[in-house]
């Protein structure tokens, strides 16, 4: 035996067994599961949260609506349109050019509806849960 | 289970995956109650310690830095409980240390154990290891059933390496001594207990 107390030698085996297998006390039934069930219910739970982005997709959806509704109604009726509108205007307004308008108007909602989708996937952080069963 | 496996569970759990800290739980709840019990002394108080020590392990899970084994880590907040439910514990671990080696007795270079039955000395050295004061036993516990460094003792249990050394030193010496008593004849042998559980601790 060495000066702080660990087995060099046979003398020692004995001890040295003893100490080695020492039994350790079963666990009692059902110690894994309450700790695991503690533990899920420690763990914050993801819960239905309104925030920012969500309201701009809900009023970017009701203005596209809105606007594809006006659009129906208007397109019918553009040629007319335009021709009560010119006398006021300093400039006659064309219809090809007023198409053109509507085109840039929906296509920068169009954008606008995109970079809301792309943010909403990668800027809104999500909690990483799963929950599995426990190991028998 | 391996290292590599361990810590390879130990960052599935840090990234929120509750099944590989149940596989931790699974792996290390025994040695975790047993820290408890032999603290504590109850089971009821065993069983509300080590369920609080894996919880406060996986609430701090995320700030584990993988500089210790996930473990000597855990380990360390069973003893902490403990030592929280039992105050005189940590008096007693941090006495251990005291006088140093100076009131140690000498070893003795006989081997009087020869013709003994090999289970009949284990059981008794079992129950005098149950015997020990709980410092004790817990330093044996650590180093011979986890085969825990000196270092990872001295962290887990919060003492210095000197006190660890020591505190292992005199429970080996407790023990060599009441093995001879035992060899002379001086304890009868019909009052040896036989601890829980069998011999491979299983």
């Amino acid at each position: 035996m060495d000066r702080w107390g660990e087995p060099q030698s046979g003398e020692t085996d004995v001890i040295a067994d003893a100490v080695r297998t020492y039994p350790l006390t079963p666990v009692p039934p059902g110690l894994a599961s309450a700790i695991m069930s503690r533990i899920q219910s420690a763990t914050p739970q993801a819960r239905f949260e309104l925030k920012w982005i969500d309201l701009a997709l809900a009023l970017f959806g009701a203005s596209m609506t809105a606007l594809a509704w006006l659009l129906w109604q208007w397109l019918p009726n553009w040629p007319a349109w335009a021709n009560a509108l010119a006398p006021n205007a300093l400039v006659p307004l064309d219809p090809v050019d007023i198409a053109f308008g509507a085109i840039g108007i929906v296509g920068g909602l169009l954008v606008l509806g995109v970079c809301l989708v792309i943010a909403l996937v990668l800027l809104v952080p999500r909690p990483v849960i799963r929950l599995e069963p426990i190991p028998r | 289970m391996e290292q590599g496996q361990e810590q390879g569970l130990v960052r599935q759990a840090q990234a929120g995956d509750t099944g590989a800290f149940a596989s931790l739980v699974a792996e290390h709840q025994r040695f975790c109650y047993n820290l408890a019990f032999q603290s504590l002394g109850d089971t009821r108080e065993a069983e509300d310690v080590t369920q609080e020590a894996f919880l406060r392990a996986w609430l701090a899970l995320p700030r584990f830095r993988h500089q210790a084994r996930f473990r000597t880590w855990l380990y360390r907040i069973v003893t902490n409980l403990c030592c929280t439910h039992l105050p005189r514990l940590r008096r007693d671990l941090e006495a251990l240390g005291e006088d140093g080696l100076a009131e140690l007795p000498a070893e003795s270079s006989g081997n009087p154990l020869a013709d003994l039955q090999v289970q009949e000395r284990r059981a008794f050295l079992h129950s005098q290891i149950e015997r020990m004061p709980e410092s004790q036993r817990l330093i044996v516990l650590l180093r011979y059933r986890e085969e825990l460094s000196y270092e990872e003792i001295a962290d887990v249990l919060d003492i210095p390496l000197g006190t660890v050394k020591i505190g292992l030193f005199r429970a080996r010496q407790r023990l060599r001594a009441a093995l001879l008593e035992y060899e002379n004849g001086h304890l009868p042998m019909l009052g040896v207990a036989q601890p829980a559980g069998d011999w491979n601790g299983r």
